[in-house]
């Protein structure tokens, strides 16, 4: 009770210094904050859930739910089976962990919560290629190719980059939170997955190749996810300092002015291009802005923060503008918000990291870093993608995908009142 | 002429059927109630003559009769109306909905039409023809199903534009002469890129059926988009429901 009350004193004045607190109270904080912190990045995946659901045809609510639902599971429990271990295992070189496979030798209370924090991050990385895939995707093949990239794909690269003996942790590279680690690695997943299973049937004319708009079922939810997302951008970059220490304040400032400056930089850069400002573009913008800030949320000021997320919104406009060209379908734009916000987001760390900015080696290195999470992840996940869609087949035959997903995979809907559908049930 | 032409194709028809009171009511009720209207239901029509008359047709054969009749009706009604018909249309059933767009029918081919004779040729005393049953037997009789398989299927046809109807046949010719054996593969093939009405086939049965609507489909989708093509599926498939409720084929078992 007594560290309760400590702890949610401190957790209201994140200014001050844990370092007035002795050891022991010390480590008692860091675990309440990082289990705290864990938890409501777990809420997070309701958010993503709200999201892609949202931005689907009400035929596939339920499936992009389930994947939602499900891939969360399994990325919880591969962290702890081999995602742990990769990732912050003996290294090897710096290049792979060795130990504490099934969580063997873990014992320290403080582990056990960063073990779980971790997770959450692992199932971050995981559910990003869902939204991106929604609406064709086989329901099992993807669980499969979560398997994979919380297991094995994500922890290697966070091993590289977190990891205090990683070879790219030892170049300088900067990552607070994860803007390339998470949210690009899960992006090029997503990237990897939209190309090897293809557009939606009938996203793109035939004859002219011009994207046909195929729109979501329901704002409503894609706006309150985007909240969720926010709120949980707290924990998420806060949560990355692994204790309570004076850091957080600034770090969830950061989040916030990033955030809101992300959402602003897709309108005006809507009003520039003379584009429509759209909700789900403005919640992307503004989910962008809190992507870009997680890399450089504890080592750049405020005022660059916001900066960090306004450039983002336009990054995010531009790069989905990019992404339909190449003929590719993102249903949520996550290869954008998440993918190219992310690279902007880990030069930016660079650029303007406090007391160093603009130094040119510093930036190389974020460069050289984002890269190498572009070669890996979409090496990685499209051999997966490619072997999962030769033994299982990735993609939905067509009549299940415009029968809805809903019905194919799960024999369930997600409005039966209102939905319409000539199609048998089963 | 042409009002006369409105109702003279189903008095044909239904003179045949009917006693001369109850003809005069049916021609009276077509005139007045069904070819001025924008939607047709035929089925509707043949039932008002079962709770009139006993019957000693099916009300299936009299409705098969009656639907090129009906046809003709409305091509005379057009004409007469001078509507401009463009876009798509659901032939039978739902001819003037506003939110309908409609195609004109392509001319039909001319290829049976016998050359013109030359005037000293037709002064030749013409040798009098076999008896025509025995060169060309009678097609077989029209088969529910396959009557509403095909306007189904025409249906669907008709919701992309004929331009773009013929790439996507071509595109998906393989799947299409996929879905049944080789014997029906190239009639079927024929007959969608045609503009006829009714095909028919020994060799297709349900299942073929089916495969074959889902090839259509998938073609609808890809080039109308997925959601207009569900717009269209949910029209076609009401129309069809709507026109045939008591029929032996459930539309959905094409889905």
């Amino acid at each position: 009770m007594k560290y309760l009350t400590l702890g949610v004193f401190l957790l209201l004045l994140p200014g001050i210094s844990s370092a007035a607190i002795d050891p022991e109270t010390n480590e008692m904080l860091s675990i309440m904050w990082l289990t705290l912190c864990a938890m409501i990045v777990f809420f997070m995946q309701s958010a993503f859930a709200l999201i892609e659901s949202g931005m689907s045809r009400a035929k596939n609510a339920v499936n992009v739910m389930m994947k939602n639902y499900f891939d969360v599971c399994i990325a919880i429990l591969m962290f702890g089976v081999t995602g742990y271990a990769v990732m912050y295992g003996d290294s090897i070189q710096g290049w792979v962990g060795t130990d504490k496979f099934f969580l063997d030798g873990v014992e320290n209370g403080k582990e056990f919560a960063f073990i779980l924090f971790n997770s959450m991050f692992a199932a971050t990385a995981a559910t990003i290629s869902s939204g991106a895939m929604a609406e064709r995707t086989k329901f099992h093949a993807y669980a499969i190719s979560a398997v994979f990239v919380s297991g094995l794909i994500y922890p290697l690269f966070a091993h590289w980059a977190w990891n205090p003996n990683g070879w790219l942790q030892k170049l300088e590279f900067v990552d607070f939170a994860g803007s390339t680690v998470v949210h690009s690695v899960g992006a090029w997943v997503a990237l990897a997955g939209i190309i090897v299973v293809g557009p939606r049937l009938g996203r793109f004319d035939p004859d002219t190749s011009e994207p046909r708009e195929i729109r979501g079922h329901n704002l409503m939810l894609v706006t309150l996810g985007g909240f969720i997302l926010w709120f949980g951008f707290f924990a998420f970059n806060a949560g990355s300092t692994n204790s309570m220490t004076d850091q957080v304040g600034k770090i969830a400032l950061n989040t916030a002015y990033a955030g809101a400056s992300g959402a602003i930089g897709v309108i005006l850069i809507g009003y520039i291009r003379r584009i429509p400002l759209l909700l789900t573009s403005t919640v992307n913008g503004s989910l962008a802005g809190l992507v870009s800030v997680a890399a450089g949320c504890a080592t750049m000021e405020p005022m660059f923060a916001a900066l960090t997320g306004l450039i983002s919104g336009t990054v995010f406009s531009y790069g989905r503008d990019l992404i339909l060209k190449m003929r590719l379908d993102d249903v949520v734009d996550a290869v954008a918000v998440h993918g190219i916000s992310g690279m902007w987001g880990t030069v930016a760390a660079g650029m303007f990291f406090t007391d160093d900015m603009f130094n040119p080696q510093r930036i190389m290195i974020q460069v050289f870093g984002l890269v190498v999470a572009l070669l890996w992840t979409l090496a990685a996940s499209f051999t997966v993608f490619s072997i999962i869609n030769i033994i299982f087949g990735l993609r939905s035959t067509g009549m299940h995908e415009q029968r809805g997903l809903d019905y194919s995979e799960h024999n369930e809907i997600g409005y039966p009142e209102f939905q319409k559908s000539t199609f048998r049930a089963n | 002429m042409l009002l006369d032409a409105r109702s003279y194709p189903m008095q044909r028809v239904l003179e045949q059927y009917l006693e001369p009171k109850n003809l005069a009511y049916a021609l009276r009720l077509w005139s007045t109630h069904y070819i001025t209207q924008p939607n047709i239901s035929l089925q509707r029509f043949v039932d008002d003559f079962y709770s009139r008359q006993a019957m000693t047709i099916s009300s299936y054969g009299l409705y098969s009769d009656l639907l090129p009749a009906m046809m003709s009706a409305l091509q005379a009604r057009n004409q007469f109306t001078g509507e401009l018909i463009d876009g798509y249309e659901f032939p039978d059933y739902d001819l003037g909905n506003a939110s309908t767009v409609a195609i004109s029918p392509a001319p039909a081919p001319v290829a049976d039409v016998p050359p013109m004779l030359e005037p000293q040729q037709k002064t030749e005393p013409a040798a009098i023809p076999e008896k025509s049953e025995e060169e060309e037997p009678a097609p077989p009789p029209r088969n529910e199903k396959f009557i509403i398989f095909s306007s189904f299927i025409r249906q669907l046809l008709n919701g992309i534009h004929p331009d773009r109807r013929e790439k996507m046949l071509y595109r998906n010719r393989l799947e299409i002469k996929g879905t049944c054996k080789t014997e029906a593969a190239e009639p079927l093939y024929a007959w969608l890129q045609s503009d006829s009405d009714y095909f028919q086939h020994s060799e297709i049965g349900i299942e073929e059926m089916t495969s074959i609507t889902h090839v259509i489909y998938m073609g609808l989708c890809e080039y109308q988009g997925p959601v207009e093509a569900d717009r269209i599926l949910m029209k076609v498939a009401g129309n069809i429901n709507d026109t045939y409720p008591f029929a032996s084929l459930d539309i959905n078992q094409l889905l």
